[in-house]
């Protein structure tokens, strides 16, 4: 595991090379979430709660959202599909050393400075408004939460690692990075919760994975989650079934690979 | 004045060639895009009908409206990438000396630095989103008729390239800041999201917020205007308005796009 803490060090040093980034992603991640607090906001003027979600839960559905993709997500399907194309991957078979799993550590390191980045943000929103907030979080779900998180978190990573590996057959994965983001934003309550969303997208939600990615751990932290524990037993059943799939493409891309370049 | 537009004609005439070709060599790409790149558009139409789910009016736009506002900004958007996003996009990878062209050999040309480096190549990927905008706007108008005279529509669609182009100045504001930190590689993504504060009504943003993105930086008439032309709720002489305004953000750029060049140390050489 050395190895691949060297690699997270040296990831963490090349972030700090390129500091604006960071506050700049910072910027980027929190536009969204900000504007459809905004826009419920705005409907709630007329009514004093949608779907169950009140203005505090508003405000705490999306503060968490955005914090949860510095703990859950990222993104590094893409650095794998290059990988593979650019035959980058050939060491891993060689050596002890696996390169999806090193792209994946190599992206907690932006992860984790900008989530530091984030906190006092999180704070000053909490203060401002602090007024109107409500939790409703029972701390003895907090050991289920986190189970939650780390499930939520493989999830993540497994199907970020099955369309990186799918460039073993395709010379582009792009479109398919774009469908599985346009997926986690909808499916998987980034836009908005999933409840609130028309019931033929709820209905579909609960035969895939996105759900338990962000939405389920969410819905846990603001006390919405009456049954954490089926949501953490769903989320097992989840990774057995994505780490299944992700060995099967696995051994099929390697049948197909021809280790050009690296 | 009149060598320059002609020079500018055949470049832009050329690199629409290569693009083409550039297309048909990896049509799979393409095809890709085409299909996978609308489908960002369901995200907002899921959006629409969840909000409308809960109120009939949301701040001024009935839900058919709101599909013409949504549909508005999808084309101006659309446009935008098409024309405008290779060169800007590329920008970043120029300055380090990483691109075929370097931004250093580029300004050796005989030609406007910011016109060269920054327009003249094409984006067809984003053919398809331009389709959908413009099947939701006629979506919304069937299902929800306005009056409109001719002089709207004209309007209208004065106001919509207007808007392409200040799309077009807000990509090179940002990218034009590589100049002065070290490797943005967040640009396009930036310049996507702050685009999106535009899909959504005004009357959204009030206080600092309002002030900021409906006076200082005017993302949020991108869209909104042309339809309140559209349906003639703005007079069409206010197009004078939104015409200075474009003018006075393209004038600030273009002086920060100068100003930086003057500042750049080609590193890339």
């Amino acid at each position: 595991m050395k190895k691949y803490w060297y690699r997270f060090l040296s990831a963490i040093q090349s972030e700090f090379q390129y500091r604006t980034n960071l506050f700049a992603w910072m910027i980027v991640g929190a536009i969204g979430p900000l504007i459809m607090v905004f826009v419920w906001l705005r409907v709630l003027e007329t009514q004093s709660a949608v779907g169950g979600y009140e203005r505090s839960d508003f405000i705490l559905y999306y503060l968490f959202t955005t914090v949860g993709w510095y703990i859950v997500g990222g993104e590094f399907a893409r650095p794998i599909g290059t990988a593979i194309r650019s035959g980058d991957i050939n060491k891993s078979l060689l050596q002890p050393y696996s390169v999806i799993l090193g792209k994946a550590v190599w992206e907690q390191a932006w992860k984790l400075l900008s989530l530091l980045l984030s906190l006092p943000v999180c704070a000053l929103v909490l203060y401002l408004t602090r007024d109107s907030l409500a939790f409703h979080f029972d701390l003895s779900s907090l050991p289920l939460l986190i189970v939650s998180l780390i499930g939520g978190a493989l999830i993540f990573g497994l199907l970020q690692a099955i369309i990186g590996i799918l460039a073993f057959w395709m010379t582009e994965i792009w479109p398919i990075v774009e469908m599985n983001d346009m997926l986690l934003n909808l499916l998987g309550g980034m836009l908005a919760p999933i409840t609130l969303l028309p019931m033929i997208v709820q209905t579909i939600s609960l035969y895939l994975p996105f759900r338990y990615i962000f939405f389920e751990p969410v819905a846990i932290a603001l006390g919405k989650q009456p049954y954490p524990l089926e949501v953490v037993a769903k989320q097992g059943i989840f990774i057995v079934l994505l780490y299944v799939i992700y060995k099967l493409i696995w051994r099929a891309g390697l049948h197909k690979y021809e280790g050009i370049g690296g | 004045m009149k060598r320059l537009l002609k020079s500018l004609f055949l470049m832009y005439r050329l690199n629409f060639k290569l693009d083409l070709k550039s297309l048909m060599a990896y049509p799979a790409t393409f095809w890709f895009a085409i299909i996978t790149i609308p489908l960002w558009s369901l995200l907002q139409i899921m959006f629409i009908e969840t909000i409308y789910g809960q109120v009939d009016n949301f701040l001024g736009y009935t839900k058919y409206e709101n599909y013409v506002l949504f549909g508005t900004y999808k084309l101006v958007q659309s446009l935008a990438v098409i024309f405008f996003m290779v060169q800007l996009e590329e920008l970043t990878e120029r300055i380090r000396g990483n691109d075929t062209w370097s931004l250093d050999m580029m300004l050796l040309k005989p030609i406007d630095s910011q016109i060269f480096a920054t327009t003249g190549r094409y984006w067809f990927g984003s053919i398809s989103s331009m389709m959908v905008g413009v099947g939701m706007i006629i979506y919304g108008l069937v299902r929800d008729p306005h009056m409109m005279s001719m002089g709207n529509i004209v309007v209208y669609g004065l106001s919509v390239l207007l808007a392409v182009v200040l799309f077009y100045f807000l990509y090179l504001f940002i990218q034009t800041w590589l100049f002065w930190v070290e490797y943005l590689k967040v640009g396009g993504s930036l310049w996507f999201t702050i685009q999106d504060l535009g899909q959504y009504p005004r009357r959204l943003y009030q206080g600092w917020m309002g002030i900021l993105l409906n006076i200082v930086f005017p993302i949020t008439l991108a869209a909104a205007v042309p339809v309140d032309f559209l349906f003639g709720r703005m007079p069409w002489y206010h197009l004078g308005i939104f015409i200075v305004s474009v003018g006075v953000i393209g004038y600030l750029t273009r002086l920060f796009w100068q100003y930086s060049i003057k500042k750049y140390s080609s590193f890339s050489s």
